[in-house]
């Protein structure tokens, strides 16, 4: 059995899935790169779906606006995230103000009105899981900071702007949907590379922050 | 006297009842006009009617009830309470060969005792003397009082813990005197508001109260007798104690106390902290005046987990009229600072996520984990030094590092393939010495993980199956064992069979590994349904001083996540993890063997001690050889005999204490050859507030002095010898002469209509209407 599956969520409105493979291309990456046993495909259904609490591991994206989940799914997400769940937010327009963006951020406020999406700092855990990350892939390169929403010393929602599904998804043959642009295929390459550590922080929390791992983690970052 | 403006109605006639009898009067009255008109002039008419009205009022105000108060003056012999203190320093001897305070003042009050054996006659002594002129109740006292009967004095012990003569006189004068806890050991004392009090005290006081009291105008004049002797007091006293209860493995206590020294002014008193017997640490104190009172302070770094008594101590001096106030103990329960864990995840995993979040609740784990994050197969696809990755350092940890940790954990780990045998020998080594080893399963564990023939299998509570083991893709959920039911760990509730409904809340699981109990496992869960049914899904087993915990599944996390989807909190899941963490780690508490608290005092003066031990199941182990021996204040050991009562499923150990004071109890419990355990505990014998009591025993006579001259007593200061007795009752008994009004008392209710020359006027009324209608021709 599956040591890993993302539960993608399905909302009403705009369009849930933009890219059908992405989520399996990043599975297989996951498989390939690490120890995870990943599932081939994401589960998933509606946040009032009785198997929301099977995916401790959300995926919430898409381009454009969606309609606001009733305030009980909104209760239910929030339970989700507050109990150990995560959800990765993939924004594939990447505007604040527009489409999927605005919505997703009302979406955030809406579920902890006491929070701020703040940009993660350079040293969070999410950027050394595995790969020490020093860019934020993507389709596209709106943003080199991922923004996330802090309870205590876990990061439970992190939102993306560079649309990640954009990079990852593939074509039936293989080939890749989409060109990243402006950074080409080392952009793809960072897409992967962040989705792979999203995964393991979702999985591993802050492990990577024991003090036991520190000076190796430190000494390679000097390194450049 | 009749206190008219006190006239009011208790209750008469209903009002109503009062108003239909108005209007039937008012209407014969009208009826009765017309023949008066007819046969007398209209002055007679009007006088006539006047009386007739004047009658029927007053038969209507009467009828409604009119009561008023009515206050007589009657003389009664003044009430004088005697309080007499039987607080424990009242039992100091001020006099070499002489009798206790309290005996000096029992003697005083109900006769000398060898007056009574000489004469052969009933001694009167002050009490007597007293009763003839006064209303005397007497009450024994220390922080609350008892009324005292003449014969009961002479048998009084000085053995109250503490002293508050303020409260005692305070709850006198509301006419209540409870004690703490206790019942009301004198209702309605309020009425009888004594007009004096004799005081007769050392003037001790462990209340902490001010002398003398703010409400003082309230208090009756206090005669006060100053017992004891100040000049000649000598005593060395170690009291108010700070210390913790609590202390944590090699992190320093600091203990503070005071010492107060009466005499001995030029000497050097040497002061001991001690642990067991054993002195710790020493320091001298110059004694420079008369009295001196000096904090002391020590500091001490607790070695070993566990029960220890600590104790403040300074040897006895020549004169030295207190000896218990010498040494004072200090229980201390130290505890580990932190709980070490090692955790090693073959993969990262949902299991370890809500493992690892649940451990990081408690600030007092310390987690150290490493997580396989790649196997030899997977490529990351850039140089390690793009990696975070750091090197698992096999040798260090389990070669150097392990016994620096309180619990292990193989988290769905293969060993195979990273280590031999050899560094899994360390591991089950690290057991036996008295280690804490718990293995999840997975794919990567158990027979799967390859422990076949391994030295972990050695110590697992499951029989491994000889290949694969794991299994996914069938849901089953658990049920628990009889043992389940009662083991620390599995015990999410005190009563079964809210236990086994709680743990018939968690949801399915859906993946794990079979095996079979171990022939010396005991198995706390098991899947009840399919085709997994009735095999182990929770097993313990102890090894050596160790214990290990085989949890066969990796699916454990759906426990958290499940119970927050149905019942919106993991709060189940949370107490699990902390109840394993408290059992891997030797926590007291989790103990199969264990001394409980509180020692029992019997009636014959035996203390009981009661002891739990239970076998690996934690069901009572009635077979169980049981050494118990105590320590006592003293420093002397003793063998007790502890004895399995069935209808408890305790061990019983009765002893008779040799004094006051904390026994240390050890306890080591054997099964056949394997040892359950061993546990430590201090015990108390008596009440801890005979320390204050002890804390100053010198007579402290000012108190009384002030108490005296602000209630407008006197203050008598007495050694009371025998010469002295008589002079001082004759003192006492001329100062209550001026002191003590003579009683007012009984305010009684009268109804307006018994009162004689009101029932006169009532007859009188009609008779000067018949007279006067006689006269003036009507029938």
């Amino acid at each position: 059995m599956p040591g890993f599956i993302p539960g993608h969520i399905r909302y009403r409105g705009g369009r849930w899935q933009e890219y059908p493979t992405a989520m399996a291309s990043l599975l297989e990456e996951v498989r390939k790169r690490t120890s995870i046993i990943a599932g081939p495909e994401a589960g998933g259904g509606d946040l009032s779906s009785p198997e929301l609490f099977e995916f401790p591991f959300l995926y919430l994206s898409g381009r454009y606006e969606f309609e606001m989940p009733k305030e009980k799914e909104i209760d239910r997400l929030r339970r989700h995230l507050t109990y150990g769940g995560f959800l990765l937010i993939d924004d594939g327009l990447g505007l604040v103000n527009e489409g999927f963006g605005r919505t997703a951020r009302e979406l955030v406020r809406r579920l902890y009105p006491r929070e701020a999406l703040e940009p993660l700092p350079t040293d969070h855990a999410m950027f050394k899981s595995y790969y020490l990350i020093r860019s934020i892939g993507g389709r596209q390169a709106v943003s080199q900071e991922l923004e996330g929403i802090h309870l205590g010393r876990f990061t439970p929602v992190v939102f993306c702007r560079n649309d990640l599904a954009g990079a990852w998804a593939r074509r039936p043959d293989g080939g890749w949907i989409e060109g990243c642009s402006p950074g080409g295929e080392p952009q793809r390459k960072a897409a992967f590379h962040l989705g792979v550590n999203i995964v393991l922080y979702a999985m591993t929390g802050n492990y990577k922050q024991d003090l036991i791992h520190h000076p190796i983690i430190q000494r390679r970052l000097n390194q450049g | 006297m009749i206190d008219w403006n006190s006239i009011y109605w208790p209750g008469g006639l209903p009002l109503w009842l009062i108003g239909i009898l108005a209007i039937a009067l008012a209407e014969s009255m009208r009826r009765r006009i017309p023949f008066l008109r007819e046969k007398l002039s209209p002055g007679r008419t009007c006088f006539l009617l006047a009386l007739r009205g004047f009658l029927y009022l007053a038969i209507l105000f009467f009828l409604s009830g009119p009561t008023v108060s009515e206050e007589r003056t009657r003389s009664l012999p003044p009430r004088v309470l005697v309080l007499v203190d039987n607080s424990a320093s009242m039992s100091v001897k001020d006099e070499p060969g002489g009798g206790s305070r309290l005996a000096s003042v029992v003697d005083f009050l109900v006769g000398n005792r060898r007056e009574k054996e000489s004469e052969n006659a009933t001694p009167k002594g002050f009490l007597g003397r007293l009763s003839g002129a006064y209303d005397v109740q007497v009450r024994r006292f220390d922080i609350a009082s008892v009324p005292l009967s003449r014969e009961e004095i002479g048998y009084l012990e000085p053995v109250g813990q503490g002293s508050d003569a303020l409260g005692v006189i305070r709850s006198a004068m509301k006419g209540r005197a409870v004690r703490p806890g206790g019942e009301d050991q004198a209702p309605a004392l309020s009425r009888d508001r004594p007009e004096a009090i004799i005081l007769l005290s050392d003037g001790g006081d462990t209340s902490g109260s001010i002398w003398p009291p703010e409400n003082v105008d309230r208090f009756p004049p206090v005669l006060t007798f100053g017992i004891g002797s100040s000049r000649r007091f000598q005593d060395i006293s170690i009291h108010d104690v700070r210390a913790p209860r609590l202390a944590f493995q090699k992190k320093e206590v600091h203990l503070e106390a005071t010492l107060t020294v009466r005499g001995y002014v030029g000497q050097k008193l040497p002061i001991a902290l001690t642990r067991d017997g054993r002195v710790v640490s020493t320091q001298a104190l110059d004694i420079r005046r008369d009295p001196t009172r000096k904090k002391i302070r020590f500091r001490f770094t607790p070695r070993d987990v566990g029960s220890l008594l600590l104790s403040l101590e300074t040897p006895l001096q020549r004169g030295e009229m207190v000896e218990s106030n010498n040494r004072v103990e200090v229980p201390l329960e130290v505890r580990r600072n932190k709980i070490r864990m090692l955790t090693i995840s073959g993969a990262p995993s949902w299991n370890y996520r809500f493992f690892r979040m649940a451990l990081k609740r408690d600030p007092s784990i310390d987690l150290v984990s490493f997580v396989f994050l790649r196997t030899s197969e997977d490529d990351p696809g850039v140089p390690t030094r793009q990696l975070s990755l750091v090197p698992f350092p096999v040798d260090t940890l389990f070669r150097e590092e392990l016994k620096n940790f309180d619990i292990v954990v193989f988290d769905n780990f293969s060993a195979n393939a990273y280590f031999s045998n050899y560094y899994l020998q360390r591991v089950y080594d690290y057991v036996k010495g008295g280690g804490g080893f718990l293995m999840f399963g997975g794919k990567n564990s158990f027979s799967s993980g390859g422990y076949v023939l391994s030295p972990i299998e050695k110590m697992l509570p499951v029989d491994l199956v000889r290949g694969e083991d794991f299994f996914s893709g069938v849901k089953f959920r658990g049920k628990l064992t009889i043992s389940g039911n009662r083991h620390p760990i599995t015990l999410l509730s005190p009563d079964p069979k809210t236990n086994e409904r709680l743990w018939s809340k968690f949801p399915p699981l859906r993946q794990g590994n079979l095996t079979t109990r171990g022939a010396e496992g005991t198995i706390l869960l098991s899947s009840k349904e399919g085709p997994t049914m009735d095999r182990p899904m929770i097993a313990v087993r102890r090894v050596g001083e160790g214990r290990v915990l085989s949890i066969l599944t990796d699916d454990l996390w759906r426990w958290n996540y499940g119970m927050v989807a149905a019942e919106k909190t993991n709060r189940l899941y949370l107490r699990l993890v902390a109840q394993m963490v408290r059992w891997l780690s030797g926590d007291p508490s989790a103990s199969q063997v264990e001394i409980l608290p509180e020692a029992e005092p019997g009636k014959d003066g035996a203390y009981v001690i009661r002891l739990q031990v239970r076998d690996e199941s934690f069901a009572p182990a009635s077979g169980a050889k049981v050494q118990l021996s105590l320590r006592d204040p003293y420093g002397m050991t003793h063998r007790v005999r502890a004895v399995f009562l069935p209808e408890t499923g305790e061990f019983e150990a009765r002893f008779k204490p040799r004094g006051r004071g904390s026994y240390r109890a050890e306890v080591q419990a054997m099964l056949g050859e394997r040892s359950l355990g061993h546990s430590i505990r201090t015990v108390s014998v008596g009440d801890a507030a005979g320390g204050a009591e002890w804390a100053d025993a010198s007579p402290n006579w000012e108190r009384l002095r002030d108490l005296s001259r602000e209630t407008g007593g006197i203050f008598i200061p007495v050694n009371l010898g025998e010469n002295e007795e008589n002079s001082t009752a004759d003192r006492v008994m001329e100062a209550l002469k001026g002191k003590v009004p003579p009683k007012l008392v009984e305010v009684r209710d009268v109804r307006l209509w018994s009162i004689p020359w009101i029932g006169f006027i009532l007859i009188l009324l009609p008779a000067v209407e018949w007279t006067t209608r006689r006269l003036w021709g009507l029938a």
